[in-house]
C-alpha cells in the first residue's frame, strides 16, 4: 500500500514534466498524487467493488489539495489538479475499450467503453464540486 | 486607439492559455475581466477548442473584434500560471497595456522541459503505472523500456508538426513493437500491463476529464470539441497497438516467438 502510494506520487510527478508544471512545484504535485492514491485505497478497502466512489472521492481530494495548494503557493490550482487526478485517469479502460474493438468482441467494448466514461464524468463531477465551493474556505488564514 | 490594445491584449493572453491547454471557462473569464478592467463595455469573450472571438464597445461608441485561431494545443500549466498572475497585475492596474503585451510574448517563448527530462519522466511514470496495474517488477522495467524508445519517433514527428492523429498512431506501433521484442528477450510476462503501463503517456485520460468538465459548465461546443480529440486520440492508439498485435500474432501465432 506504501508502495502503492509512492509509485503514485512518482507517477504524478513524471506527468507534471510532461504538463510543464514549473520546476519548484513539481514536489507538490507529487504530494497531490499519492494524497489521492490514499484516498482511492482506502475507499477501495472499504468497498472493494467500489472503483467509482474512489475515483469520485479522489478527484474531490486533488481539487481540494489544489485549492489549498494554490493558495499557499500563490498559482492556480489547475497547476495541481491537473496532474493531481492522474493516478484516477481512465487510462486503461479507455485502452480496454479500443483493444476490444480491434479484436471485434463489441459487446465487451461498449462494457468497456461506458465505464471508461463515466470514470471520467465522475471526476469531472468530482472536482466541480469542490470547484463551486467559496474561495474563502481555502485560503488557510491567508489574507489574498 | 486605446481599446483596440485592451482587447488585443485580451485576446493574446486568451490565445496563449488555449494553446497550453486551459478549460474554456478558465479562458473565457480571464479576457472578460481584462477587458472590463480597462473600462470596455458590452463585452463578449467567446472561446472554443480552435479558436477565440472577442467584441467590446469602447468609449466613442466603437465597436471592437478580434478574431484568433488556435492551431496547436499542448499542456503547458507553467504559461497557463504566467498568464493567470499577469492577468491579476492587468485587472489591478499594477501592468500597463504595452508592459503586459511585452510579457506575454516572453511567456508565449518560455521553452517547456528539455526533451531528454521529458522522456525519462514519462517512462518512470510508465514504470510506476505497469506495476500499479498489476504487473510484475519485470514488467515494470518492460513498459519503461518500451516507452524511453517509443518517445524518441513521437517527439521527432512533434517537433515536425505531424499531424497529431499520425504521431499517436506511430506511438502505438513502436511501444507495442518495442514491448513484444522485449517480452521475447525475456523481459516480463503481462503483455496487457506492458503495453497499458507503455502508452500512458499517450492516452488522453486528461483531455477526457477536461472534456466533460466543459460539458458540465455549459461550453457544449468546446466540450464536444475536445471529446471528439479524445477520442480520436484513444482510436489512433488503439490502431497502432491493433495492428503491431494482431500481425505478431497472425506471423508467430501468440505472443512469443
Amino acid at each position: 500500500m506504501i508502495l502503492g502510494i509512492i509509485l503514485a506520487a512518482v507517477a504524478t510527478m513524471g506527468f507534471s514534466v510532461i504538463f510543464n508544471v514549473p520546476r519548484r512545484e513539481l514536489a507538490f504535485c507529487g504530494l497531490a498524487g499519492g494524497a489521492v492514491w490514499l484516498i482511492f485505497l482506502i475507499v477501495t478497502h472499504f468497498f472493494p467493488e467500489g472503483t467509482i466512489p474512489a475515483t469520485f472521492f479522489g478527484a474531490m481530494a486533488a481539487t481540494t489539495l489544489g485549492r489549498f495548494l494554490s493558495a499557499l503557493r500563490k498559482m492556480p490550482s489547475t497547476v495541481y489538479m491537473i496532474p493531481g487526478i492522474i493516478p484516477l485517469v481512465p487510462g486503461v479502460a479507455i485502452y480496454r475499450t479500443m483493444f476490444y474493438v480491434v479484436g471485434g468482441e463489441h459487446m465487451m467494448a461498449v462494457t468497456q467503453g461506458v465505464y471508461a466514461l463515466s470514470l471520467a464524468g465522475v471526476i469531472a463531477v468530482g472536482v466541480l464540486i469542490v470547484l463551486s465551493l467559496p474561495r474563502r474556505l481555502f485560503l488557510l488564514g491567508h489574507k489574498n | 486607439m486605446k481599446e483596440n490594445d485592451a482587447v488585443k491584449v485580451a485576446v493574446a493572453a486568451g490565445e496563449i492559455m488555449l494553446s497550453a491547454g486551459a478549460e474554456t471557462m478558465r479562458v473565457e473569464e480571464t479576457m472578460v475581466r481584462m477587458m472590463h478592467s480597462q473600462g470596455l463595455t458590452e463585452i463578449e469573450a467567446f472561446c472554443t477548442t480552435t479558436g477565440i472571438f472577442a467584441c467590446a464597445t469602447g468609449s466613442d461608441d466603437e465597436v471592437v473584434t478580434v478574431i484568433k485561431r488556435v492551431k496547436f494545443r499542448d499542456n503547458n500549466l507553467e504559461k497557463i500560471a504566467k498568464v493567470n498572475e499577469l492577468s491579476r497585475c492587468f485587472v489591478e492596474g499594477r501592468v500597463g497595456t504595452a508592459a503586459a503585451m511585452e510579457t506575454l510574448e516572453n511567456i508565449r517563448s518560455l521553452l517547456p522541459y528539455p526533451n531528454l527530462i521529458r522522456i525519462v519522466a514519462a517512462s518512470i511514470a510508465s514504470l510506476c503505472f505497469a506495476y500499479m496495474f498489476g504487473g510484475t517488477w519485470a514488467d515494470a522495467v518492460n513498459a519503461l523500456i518500451a516507452a524511453m524508445l517509443m518517445q524518441i519517433p513521437v517527439l521527432l514527428m512533434e517537433r515536425r508538426r505531424v499531424v497529431p492523429a499520425l504521431t499517436t498512431i506511430a506511438g502505438g506501433i513502436f511501444s507495442t513493437s518495442f514491448a513484444l521484442i522485449l517480452l521475447n528477450l525475456g523481459v516480463g510476462e503481462n503483455v496487457e500491463f506492458i503495453i497499458t503501463g507503455a502508452i500512458m503517456p499517450l492516452v488522453p485520460g486528461v483531455a477526457l476529464t477536461n472534456a466533460i468538465r466543459d460539458i458540465l459548465d455549459g461550453n457544449m461546443l468546446a466540450g464536444a470539441a475536445r471529446t471528439m480529440e479524445a477520442l480520436l486520440t484513444a482510436v489512433a492508439i488503439a490502431a497502432g497497438v491493433g495492428v503491431v498485435l494482431t500481425s505478431w500474432i497472425s506471423v508467430f501465432g501468440g505472443v512469443f516467438w
